[in-house]
This record gives structure tokens, sequence and C-alpha cells, in this order.
């Protein structure tokens, strides 16, 4: 199996929880102060050294709850308080949009190139935070090196794993519904044609080798319009991902598209059950890790500055599937350096 | 010859996206006068499912790879869910996972035999040991290992005696599939893995000695088939190729699909070649013969929004075929018009 899934998986599910904060946190007009501060303490979090350390070893996918129990530790560690609502919703948004960028990768390199895309845009969020930005270059470091001489094949089981976790998690998220990505059963629309996948060829030509080595061709008719794949992407701490998958999707749309919903098509997850020992050896293993990599911050002051912001859209034209939530952000700090 | 859709066989559970996703068991009647009935298998993370229609009535299964609850540890997930028929007439279902693999009756209603695959110790090194690819050639069991090894074990007849003969070594990469040529029973075997190497061994019973070696090396060969002289390869890089199965020479080179190639599969009678990719299209070739060398494309079939990761051809006149999806539970079928 491929045991190189958990950093992919963090940074972008990570990314796409920052992206949907983000859009939030602006939308609801906070504060920029307040709103960057949110985002750098969630970012001091995910990307402290203890954490790094756990994220890059070789280890075995984890499941779809112990990686939720991370995100939800993350987004508890700061300032956030999520109800378990809340989290489910976000946690769904995040996975449905890490599943789509997955699934539309042509390839395991382009998983990886998504990746960095995720961080370069937290990157951007940064702001003018020199030491928030460099933990971001430190990160893309370890990322890069992580995965350098790992082959396409090994590359692209990481890709097949990633999609088996989230196998059958069809909800429908509004902005993919708009955007003619996703179908009303919850399964995201391929697109055909367009730029070959990496190292391919454009189909269309039967080649018949001689002997020596040389041959002669022959084209038969394609049904979709391809062409050369793109340049390959780059892997440094700053460069061209070619992709734009990754990419910040809520930045130029409305908050009411940022919601998501169980789709038309009711397939039950088939009952799991923990019976071997084996199993349960694996769940211990899991809990360590998590153990060790989740956050545990104490406040640092007595004093507390509490308000409300919807973390998701409570407009009433909404269809009738969408919930309506409310998140708290709970400030810790002392009182003087926060004015309204 | 133009295929147009035929049933579409509902499974329990979901195809999960790795190459060969899909096999088909025809099952001759026991009398001269009963019909052949089908048998599909699709695996969904660590249980394959088995659907078995005869004279039109559809049973739907499925088998475990270990207990009798569905597992959550990724160890037991499939790489692999095939049926092996050998000299003897005995048909088991052969499922390999990341921890091993197991030998079944052809039904599932039973375990043969087991094997569990131990990682060797090497220091630095973080691969786990895995079993991908499966084959039969006369009455041997060939298992591909992710050490690049091929384990070849004989079966008898009826019981459950699995005895290992030998380990088969030439490839340094993980196998990634094995290819025989069961249907007429020449005893020869074939093997390729992640690097892009392909290698015919001649009879696994007798030698360990592999006949020829051919190193593609810029692409993952993804599946492999053995039909009358010829060695077929697909690859990540979208191409198909046919060699000279007693020299391994390449003889033909197709650049068939946009993205990475899922599954190869021939209809040995018809010597018809069908091609399913990530690109969404299953294609059918005519493959070269004594009096005509050229490859044809007969038919192209795009099948929308759907990840294919699997393809057969139902008989060997190669007028139906069916493939799968990822995150699909349902096995589509394709037929011609002079279909039985």
């Amino acid at each position: 199996m491929s045991l190189r899934t958990l950093p992919v998986l963090f940074f972008t599910l990570g990314g796409e929880m920052l992206y949907i904060l983000e859009q939030r946190l602006t939308a609801q007009k906070v504060l920029p102060d307040r709103a960057v501060k949110v985002m750098r303490d969630i970012l001091s979090r995910m990307l402290e050294e203890r954490c790094l350390v756990e994220l890059f070893r070789p280890q075995k996918v984890l499941t779809k709850r112990s990686l939720r129990s991370i995100f939800e530790q993350l987004a508890h560690s700061s300032i956030m308080k999520l109800n378990h609502s809340a989290m489910d919703k976000l946690y769904d948004l995040m996975m449905m949009a890490v599943k789509y960028q997955v699934l539309l990768s042509k390839s395991g390199e382009e998983v990886l190139l998504v990746s960095l895309n995720h961080l370069d845009t937290i990157r951007g969020f940064m702001g003018n935070s020199k030491e928030h930005c460099d933990m971001v270059d430190n990160a893309c470091r370890l990322f890069k090196e992580f995965y350098s001489g790992v082959s396409s094949a090994q590359l692209m089981l990481m890709r097949h794993m990633i999609l088996e976790l989230f196998q059958d998690t069809n909800k429908r998220v509004s902005i993919f519904l708009k955007n003619k990505a996703q179908m009303q059963s919850g399964h995201f629309v391929l697109p055909l044609g367009g730029p070959v996948a990496h190292g391919c060829e454009v189909p269309g030509t039967i080649r018949y080798y001689t002997e020596d080595g040389s041959y002669t061709s022959e084209k038969f008719v394609v049904g979709h319009s391809y062409q050369e794949a793109e340049p390959t992407g780059s892997l440094e701490v700053k460069g061209n991902r070619i992709t734009t998958l990754g990419l910040n999707m809520y930045a130029t749309v409305n908050p009411e598209h940022t919601t998501v919903s169980s789709s038309s098509q009711n397939r039950p997850e088939p009952e799991i059950a923990e019976s071997s020992s084996s199993s349960s050896q694996h769940a211990k293993a899991e809990l360590a890790l998590l153990e060790r990599m989740l956050i545990r911050q104490q406040p640092s002051s007595t004093s507390v500055e509490k308000f409300r912001v919807n973390l998701f859209s409570d407009e009433e034209d909404e269809e009738d599937e969408d919930m309506k939530f409310v998140v708290s952000i709970v400030f810790f700090s002392p009182l003087s350096c926060f004015c309204f | 010859m133009a295929y147009s859709k035929g049933p579409t066989i509902a499974l329990k559970y979901s195809a999960s996206p790795f190459p060969g996703n899909l096999e088909v068991l025809v099952l001759r009647g026991e009398d001269q006068g009963q019909s052949s009935s089908l048998a599909y298998a699709v695996a969904h993370r660590g249980l394959a499912n088995v659907v078995h229609i005869a004279s039109g009535v559809c049973t739907t299964s499925h088998v475990n790879f270990e207990g009798k609850e569905k597992s959550r540890d990724a160890a037991t997930y499939l790489t692999q869910a095939k049926w092996c028929q050998f000299q003897s007439k005995r048909t088991v279902l052969v499922l390999a996972s990341y921890k091993g693999f197991k030998v079944m009756e052809w039904d599932g209603s039973s375990v043969v035999y087991s094997h569990d695959l131990q990682p060797t110790p090497t220091p630095g090194s973080q691969r786990e040991c895995f079993a991908r690819g499966v084959a039969a050639v006369g009455n041997a069991l060939c298992v591909g290992t992710s050490e690049g090894a091929v384990l070849v074990f004989q079966i008898a007849t009826k019981g459950s005696e699995v005895a290992f003969t030998q380990r088969l070594e030439g490839h340094t990469s993980p196998i990634t599939c094995l290819a025989s040529d069961s249907y007429t029973g020449a005893l020869q075997l074939a093997s390729c893995d992640e690097e892009g190497v392909l290698i015919i061994w001649g009879n696994p019973n007798k030698s360990t000695e592999s006949k020829v070696v051919i190193r593609e090396m810029e692409s993952p060969c993804t599946s492999l088939c053995l039909w009358r002289n010829f060695l077929i390869g697909g690859f990540g890089n979208g191409l198909v190729r046919i060699y000279d199965a007693t020299n391994g020479s390449k003889l033909v080179e197709i650049a068939a699909h946009a993205r990475w190639i899922n599954s190869l599969d021939v209809a040995y009678d018809a010597g018809l070649l069908l091609s399913v990719s990530e690109d969404s299209t299953a294609a059918v070739w005519s493959l070269p013969t004594p009096t005509n060398q050229k490859v044809s494309q007969l038919g192209s079939l795009t099948i929308t929004n759907k990840l294919l990761c699997g393809g057969r051809f139902c008989n060997t006149k190669g007028t139906r075929f069916a493939v799968s999806a990822y995150d699909n539970a349902e096995i589509l079928t394709f037929r011609t018009a002079n279909a039985e």
C-alpha cells in the first residue's frame, strides 16, 4: 500500500479548511487583524515542529474519522469552537473538495502540485508575517523532500488510496453543483478531451515496428479533442504549479455557495466492525499518532471576548436540505490588545 | 463493430479505483444441455462483490478478505480479486491484499489456503510487502509481490493442499500484473512491474529462468495479456504495445488513451483486445493475425463521468464486454447487435 498519503491529505484538507474559514471571516466583515490572527494561530498549530515530525514519516493511511479528529482539534486549538454539526458540515466540504481535486488530477504527480497550491494560497493568507511565511516555506521544503524519488506508479497508488478513502462520500456541494462540476447523485463530472496526462501521447497513432527499430505510422479517429500534455509543474518552495486544482475556489464566490447536503441517492455506508485483534492494534496505533500530533493549548489570559460568526449561510431562500449553524469565535487575549 | 449499452448489473458495494478491478468467470454447464453462466467479481476495500448470473437469475454476495464483518484495516484492502482455472478443471477465487493472499472456493464459500506476506526487513526501507498479480499456469498458482518476486504454488485437484514450489526473481520493483494463456492451457507465464519491465517466463513449474526480458522503463506496465504468439501490455502513459512472445521484439505500439490504462483483456476466439482507461473510454481493437498484420480500432466508447478501473470481455467472441468504475456500485455491460 502507499505509505505516503498523510502529508497530501493534511495539506489539502487543512488548506480547504482555511479557505472556508477565510471566506467566512471576510464575508462576515470580521476586523482584518482579528481575521488574520485566527488564520495565523491555526497555521502555527498545523506547522508546529512536533506535528511535522509525525506527518513526514511513511505510515499507513488514516481513517476518515481520525483525520476528522485532527482537524477538529486544529479548528479548536486557538480560538474557534464548533458544535458537532458545524464540524460535520465543515469536514464534509473539506472532503468533497479534496476528493474532487484528487479525482480530476490526471496523475499522482498532479496530486502533489495540488497540495502545493494549497500551501501557496495559505502563505498568501499570512500577510506580512515573515515568521508564518517561513513556516509555510519550511513545510514546502519538507514536502518536496518527502516525495522526491517516489516513482510514478507509487504516486498513482497514493492517489488511488486517497480516492478509496473518500469512496462512497458523495455529499452535494452547492459551489460544485452551480459550476456543473457535480451531479445530483453527488458524483463528479469528469471532463473529456483537453491536455493529455503528463507522459502520455495524444491518442490516434498506431506504429508498426520492423526488426531494426524503424517504424511506419497510421492514424485512427479519436472521439475527443486532445492536446499535448501541459508542462511539468514545479515542486520547489516557490514555483509554477501549472494545475489550477487546489487553488481557492471560494475566493470569487458568494458566501451562500459554501453549503453541503446529502446526495439524492442514499447509499448507506456499510456496517464496519472492528472484529480482529489486528484491526484493534491498528486503531491503537492511530490513536497514539493522534496523541502525538494533536496540539493542546492553554488559554494564556483571563479575559475573553466572544462574538458569533456564521460559518455557513443562513439565507432564507436556500434549498431545504441546507442546514444553518453558528460558530462562536472566542478570543483569548488581554483586553488592552483588542479594540472594537 | 458497434457496441451499444447492455444491462447494468447492480453491486452491493462500490468499486475501488485500482487497475484491473473487474474479473469475469464463464462457468460452463456440467451437462451438455446446460448453458454456461457468468460470474463477476469487483473489489471494494477489503472485500469482493461476487455476482453470479445463471438462467437470468442474478445472485449477489460478497467475500471478505478477513473476518466475518467489513474491516476498517487498510492492510486487508484488496489489490486484486481474480478467478483461476487450472488444468485439473478446478476453479478457485484468489483475493490478493496488502497483507498477503487467500485462495477460496470459486464462490467464496470457504478458504482453501491463506498466505501472509511478511515484510523483508531492509535497513532504511519503508516498503511493506503486498500481493498483486495473480495467474494460473497448468496446476500452478502464481502470485506477484511488491518485492518484485513471483511466488509459485501447486494446487491439488481438491481439498486444501497448496504447496509452495518456488520463487521467480527477475523484477526489482513491485509486480503490477501477471498473465497466462489459461484458455489454451499453454504453460507460459508473463509478468510486469511498476518500472515498466515485462518478463516472459516459460513454464514456471519447471524453470526459474526468465526467457525474455523487455525494458520499457518510462512508464509502469499496468496490465498484461498473452494471446497466441503475442504479449500485449497496457501502460500508465496510455500506450498499448504488442510484442512477439518468443523473443520480446516490439511489433506494434498504439497511442490508445489520454491517461493511465487500467485494464486489458483479449476475446480469445475473435482475436479482439479491450482496453479500458481513466480517460473514461473503453476501446476494442482487432489484433494481428497470420493473414492481416494490421491493428484496427473497431469501436471506442466514452462512458461519461466514470473513472473506469476494470474491463473484461464476457465471451471469447468479443460480442459482449463489461466495465467497472470507481465509486460506482454497478457493472456496465455493452454488446454488439448480434450478441447472444
